[in-house]
């Protein structure tokens, strides 16, 4: 077997009993790995509506043919869960070391169910799974817990204080890379689980070796030598995003009521990288090293990314760059996801200022932050509301029109008002207000390329598109900012050129040929390996005879066996909206147009992926996609 | 005055936050920025995404704007991903 272990671990905390769970070399192709293989796991495992605290929910931990392999920026790994944030189901992406660990413990998976009695972590090495007292462990930090763990050349994946208080966006670690979206951390502290840890020495076979390592030096050399992925990510990390965003009112600031920042040049890339940035760092494998090392505490520490300058910036009206860098390792620590604890405490502001809720938090006045951490953390005082996330929140105060989350997933940094497609991204996305999941569209609309974020127009088709792409990537197991080097340089390097100004405006009208090339992928088997590198690295891994074609059907059937579980969990086609701040009010009262016309694009959403008005799945696109027997 | 300020590569590649220079139109002002930082290029300016007053300019009529005392350039290299 070629690219995989070819075992799948399934661990039942209530009885201590580990079994081999079996898949076959058919999902393997069908399902490839990472968050889709986890779908077709939980889709399987659970027989209806599962509540995320309950001994019901199974954590599924994969892998992917790439993982751990000399690919270029394929340390990820990913875990899955029925998210407590959102009732639906979470997958989150993990850089950092477990993944590959665990590829080398001989494990393509493991599925944790049932609830444990006592406090306990899971050990693995080598094919022997262990599950061992943890007391020792409760109570500490996540950097603190893995040095306990053992060396360094062990792969750790904990949760840290939040999780182990069921704070419903709590995260699951591996070193300083976080798993951190919509809350699996609270599923491992339901299930008295502090983490695993993983090693071996088993290796993983490729089919063609020569040629994947060839494939390699290649897609290294095309990760360098571009703009985005050779200089703009390794100098300037993520954070470089947020003057452009800024500049094209894109910045969630104060609670979204705007998308620019008065303070942003104190917050933003170019300042931390001239007062704050010691050195950069980067997962194993990975030749962008978009990571940021500054100080905290007196320590070396992980820096922020634009989501956690913003939303524990902008959103706030905080200009203070080392409270950033504070906060953002004091959530590492405990465990918590940046986004949605900065847009909770931004929420809470919001409910202060319109006397909902008198909790003395004021916008600008961030005194308090670090201390607020803690109390979330431990749910101490008004920290145990803002551990419940913004939809809770504004279910016990009022205020749910401006309650920035979607299906109960608090949104990403960037102010859908100013990027339709963006909007109608998070409208959409699988686990709630996701920009990745979403598709992530700003990209297009004034990121990367300058399309128009005003217009809806061709927005659908694009937005599942990028979606499809997206879901496929992670499942190869390759970090998704790789897909940055399949912008075209020549229209990013020369936006003012008057042929990519042509493109730049043109680029909408293409939406039906891009919906047209979505529902007949068929037209695209073969590889382009100077411009889609992932799926002739997975055929040269696995044998596979992947190409783009069947790649993006991948992705198109893990983002439909996702779909068709949150329907399972309840989920209503009315729920694929946005907060009403972001539909009615207007960004900016000079521009009528800056406001999410969702409506139109939705429905062309819809049509384009084969969904019926309600927003299911029809029988014959199932057929289409291989899950005609995936019944709900 | 007029500022100027320098965002993304554009900034780490000059090694410049932010001038002052005295009015006069967009060319003149990107003129007289070229002078005093000898980091930064016509090549620079050509490709950067310009805003005057925080609204984008691309066409080359921008280059013939007359900007007055206390309007702000920004020049941003274009960028992606996050």
């Amino acid at each position: 077997m070629y690219g995989y272990t070819g075992k799948i671990a399934k661990i039942n905390l209530s009885s201590g009993i580990v079994q081999d769970y079996p898949i076959s070399d058919k999902d393997r192709e069908m399902f490839l790995g990472g968050k889709t293989l986890a779908a077709k796991i939980i889709f399987d495992s659970l027989k209806g509506k599962v509540e995320a605290f309950s001994d019901e929910n199974i954590i599924v931990i994969t892998t992917s043919p790439l993982t751990g392999s000399t690919s270029p920026s394929s340390s990820r790994f990913n875990v899955s869960a029925i998210s407590p944030l959102t009732g639906l189901l979470v997958s989150s992406n993990c850089g950092g070391n477990f993944g590959l660990n665990l590829k080398r413990a001989g494990f393509d998976g493991l599925i944790i169910c049932g609830k444990s009695k006592g406090r306990v972590y899971i050990d693995i090495n080598n094919e022997a799974v262990t599950i061992k007292n943890a007391d020792h462990l409760w109570g500490k930090n996540t950097s603190e817990t893995q040095q306990l763990l053992g060396p360094k050349n062990r792969g750790k994946f904990v949760i840290g204080i939040a999780g182990e208080n069921m704070v419903r966006y709590a995260a699951v670690m591996s070193e300083e890379r976080a798993a951190g979206r919509a809350g699996v951390g609270a599923v491992f502290g339901y299930k008295n689980l502090k983490g695993i840890v993983a090693s071996g020495n088993k290796s993983v076979e490729v089919n063609d070796k020569e040629k994947f390592k060839k494939h390699n030096m290649n897609w290294i050399k095309m990760l360098r030598s571009h703009m985005i992925t050779g200089q703009q990510m390794p100098k300037l990390g993520t954070a470089s995003l947020v003057s452009m965003m800024n500049y094209r009112n894109l910045l969630a600031t104060k609670n979204y009521t705007s998308g620019s920042f008065e303070d942003f040049e104190k917050i933003n890339g170019e300042t931390l990288r001239q007062d704050y940035l010691i050195k950069n760092k980067g997962c194993i494998t990975c030749p962008i090293q978009c990571g940021r090392v500054v100080s905290a505490y007196g320590k070396e520490v992980k820096g922020p990314e634009v989501e956690t300058l913003t939303l524990l910036g902008s959103n706030l009206l905080n200009n203070d760059m080392q409270t950033i860098l504070n906060v953002n390792h004091l959530c590492d620590e405990y465990g918590l996801d940046t986004i949605t604890f900065g847009s909770s405490v931004g929420f809470a502001m919001e409910l202060n200022e319109k006397g909902l809720w008198e909790n003395g938090l004021n916008f600008g006045d961030c005194s308090k932050l670090e201390e607020l951490v803690k109390m979330t953390a431990t749910r101490q005082g008004i920290g145990d509301d803002l551990a419940e996330g913004t939809r809770r929140i504004s279910k016990k105060y009022g205020g749910e029109d401006f309650a920035i989350n979607v299906k109960g997933l608090e949104l990403a940094a960037y102010e859908p008002r100013a990027a339709q497609g963006m909007g109608l991204g998070y409208a959409t996305g699988n686990r709630g207000g996701c920009h990745l999941n979403g598709g992530y569209l700003t990209v297009l609309e004034g990121l990367g390329l300058n399309v128009s974020g005003k217009t809806p127009k061709g927005k659908a088709a694009y937005a599942i598109f990028f979606q499809d792409l997206m879901e496929a990537v992670s499942d190869g197991g390759t970090c998704l900012f790789t897909t940055y080097a399949i912008l075209p340089e020549a229209m990013i390097k020369n936006p003012n050129n008057s042929i990519v100004r042509f493109i730049n405006k043109a680029i909408p009208s293409f939406g039906g040929i891009t919906a047209f090339l979505h529902n007949h992928t068929w037209l695209m088997n073969f590889n382009i390996k100077s411009i889609l590198p992932h799926p002739y690295s997975i055929r040269l891994v696995t044998g596979f005879k992947m190409n783009i074609n069947k790649f993006i059907q991948t992705g198109e059937r893990g983002y439909n066996l996702e779909r068709l579980i949150n329907i399972r969990q309840g989920l209503k086609g009315s729920q694929d909206t946005l907060p009403k701040r972001l539909i009615n009010e207007l960004q900016r009262a000079d521009d009528t147009g800056s406001k999410v016309k969702l409506e139109r694009m939705l429905k062309d959403y819809y049509r384009i992926r084969g969904w019926d008005k309600d927003g299911i799945p029809t029988k014959k696109r199932l057929k289409k996609l291989g899950l005609e027997e995936y019944n709900i | 005055m007029i500022t100027v300020k320098f965002f993304g590569l554009i900034s780490v590649e000059s090694n410049i936050r932010q001038l002052k220079v005295n009015d006069g139109t967009v060319r003149q002002v990107l003129n007289q920025v070229k002078e005093k930082c000898p980091d930064f290029t016509e090549q620079q300016i050509r490709k950067a995404v310009m805003f005057i007053n925080k609204e984008q300019f691309s066409g080359n009529k921008r280059f013939s704007i007359v900007l007055k005392d206390g309007d702000e350039i920004a020049l941003l290299s274009p960028l992606s991903g996050g």
